[in-house]
């Protein structure tokens, strides 16, 4: 079994690496996709200046951490978006997925690699350094306590993971309907707002924010931003990262029994 | 030129016919990106409400300003997909074969991948501006409409102009997708706020460097009767037409570049 799950974990791995060089060739992407995050993190960090000193914003939370807040909004956004239900979607209605699933590694957790992979490239060639141009003009804060530091990566990484769950269930509905790419463009409009990367939820009315907590989404982006800047605290750091762990478990085995009924659908349009 | 316009016709009739066949990805790309619009409205009306309008802007004034940016998106999304999504047509060789048809590569390439997805935002777009309308009515002169249509016309032409200034980088990169993907979502995330929101070189920024600014807020100063405060002095709200063209002017040099030093993908 132990050695089963080593073997795994190595082969997914080496996917994500080799995906994560595939990635940091594009250099125009990355340049320009530092260049794009920087933008928008220096637009919303100075919207939220001029809110604040208009004497507007009504909370607890200080401009410092809504300009940290808004940069790490700006990474989040840039570094979560992959091109993963583009190319598998043309794999299954291709055909070619036959390859992938015949390999001797799990579907998902090979799309997994890829996901992962070229998220790491884009947080390490994309999301450092917007984070440290940011800090260096702008009033970025550290981790609000060594607890929120220590946590925030965890939480990051378990963010990443439910990403990687919604679209691997997107990219599930392939088998059934063929070509799913408007909707994975549909989901990239959404994701700067339901995952709170764009607005903080603390400053939506408390029925939309309990509406938006009682989906993954926000376990995306809020969770570790707020995590990070001190909006989560204490025990309640716990608490978010369990649940972010809950939607995990949930969401991949939703997405590995959902697959397995794909795959017999698959068999039928295999010929 | 009335050759070009029959031919993106007919290929968006195609377009249309092809998408219809994929009827799930038909409706899920229509509502999504409708629902995308509407939801990224809904953030800033939250925002916009709570704070009692941002920097003297009123939140109908921002969702009317949002709304038209709404519009000229779906059209680049829709009809100027194939430029979008450049990088892609350029990398499987699909420019040798416009390259020996008796039209314009633009064309060719906007017609080929039409999106009717691109229908959500324009649908999201007209909501926005009635509902901005009805919280701040604009003053009503008989130019409005003109204006309008012409702000619609020069909004698009600086998205498209910024597309394919990136799109002709594929020329000489092997990849460079996301960079379209990073504009359009900067486009919209800025334009979801008023332009004088941002510090002098944010503004500086989308007035002469990507000139988000006269999609809608240099000209909405104009149908809101706004007296400009802002950086740049009175001409500048009259300048929406100059900048389209100009922007798409310096898109097609870029674009006409690429071309001339495209070398051809061989047998892909």
């Amino acid at each position: 079994m132990i050695t089963t799950t080593n073997r795994l974990t190595r082969a997914t791995w080496a996917i994500s690496r080799l995906h994560a060089r595939r990635t940091l060739t594009a250099r125009v992407d990355m340049i320009s996709n530092v260049l794009f995050g920087l933008l928008i993190a220096y637009a919303l960090a100075f919207l939220w200046q001029a809110l604040y000193s208009s004497n507007v914003v009504n909370s607890e939370v200080t401009v410092e951490q809504m300009i940290t807040y808004a940069v790490l909004g700006s990474v989040a956004t840039t570094v979560l978006q992959t091109n993963t239900v583009f190319w598998a979607d043309w794999r299954i209605r291709s055909g070619d997925v036959i390859f992938d699933v015949l390999r001797p590694i799990n579907w998902q957790l090979t799309l997994f690699g890829d996901y992962f992979g070229t998220v790491l490239a884009q947080f390490v060639a994309v999301g450092i350094p917007i984070v440290l141009l940011s800090a260096l003009f702008l009033d970025f804060l550290a981790p609000a306590s060594v607890l929120a530091g220590l946590l925030f990566i965890p939480s990051l990484f378990l963010g990443v993971v439910i990403s990687f769950s919604i679209v691997f269930l997107i990219l599930l509905l392939a088998f059934r309907f063929t070509q799913v790419g408007g909707i994975e463009s549909a989901m990239r409009g959404f994701r700067p707002i339901l995952t709170g990367a764009l607005v903080p939820l603390w400053f939506f009315p408390d029925w939309l924010e309990t509406s938006f907590c009682a989906l993954p989404f926000p376990d995306i982006a809020f969770t570790p931003l707020a995590i990070y800047v001190g909006e989560i605290e204490g025990s309640d750091i716990w608490f978010a990262v369990l649940r972010q762990l809950g939607w995990v478990v949930a969401l991949s085995a939703l997405g590995a029994w959902l697959a397995h009924r794909g795959m017999r659908k698959l068999s039928v349009q295999g010929g | 030129m009335k050759r070009s316009i029959a031919l993106q016709l007919a290929y968006i009739k195609i377009g249309f016919k092809s998408a219809i066949q994929y009827r799930v990805n038909f409706i899920g790309g229509v509502i999504g990106l409708l629902l995308h619009s509407l939801l990224a409205a809904v953030g800033g009306i939250v925002l916009i409400d709570r704070f009692g309008g941002v920097v003297g802007w009123e939140l109908g004034q921002i969702m009317f300003m949002f709304g038209l940016t709404r519009i000229q998106s779906g059209f680049i999304y829709s009809v100027f997909r194939g430029v979008v999504r450049w990088e892609g047509q350029v990398r499987e060789g699909w420019v040798d074969r416009y390259l020996v048809r008796p039209r314009g590569i633009l064309a060719q390439a906007s017609g080929a991948d039409f999106d009717i997805a691109g229908l959500g935002p324009i649908i999201a777009g007209v909501g926005l501006i009635i509902y901005g309308v009805v919280l701040s009515p604009p003053d009503l002169t008989w130019w409005l409409v003109p204006w309008l249509l012409i702000v619609m016309v020069s909004g698009t032409m600086i998205q498209l102009a910024i597309v394919m200034v990136i799109g002709s980088s594929a020329f000489y990169n092997v990849r460079m997708g996301s960079a379209t993907n990073a504009a359009e979502r900067s486009q919209w995330q800025m334009n979801l706020f008023p332009a004088s929101a941002y510090s002098t070189v944010v503004q500086t920024l989308v007035t002469i460097g990507l000139p988000w600014a006269f999609m809608a807020f240099y000209p909405a100063h104009l149908v809101y009767g706004v007296a400009s405060d802002e950086l740049f002095g009175e001409p500048v709200l009259y300048l929406a037409p100059v900048a389209g063209l100009a922007a798409f002017l310096i898109g097609a040099w870029s674009w006409r570049r690429g071309i001339r030093s495209y070398q051809g993908m061989g047998g892909v």
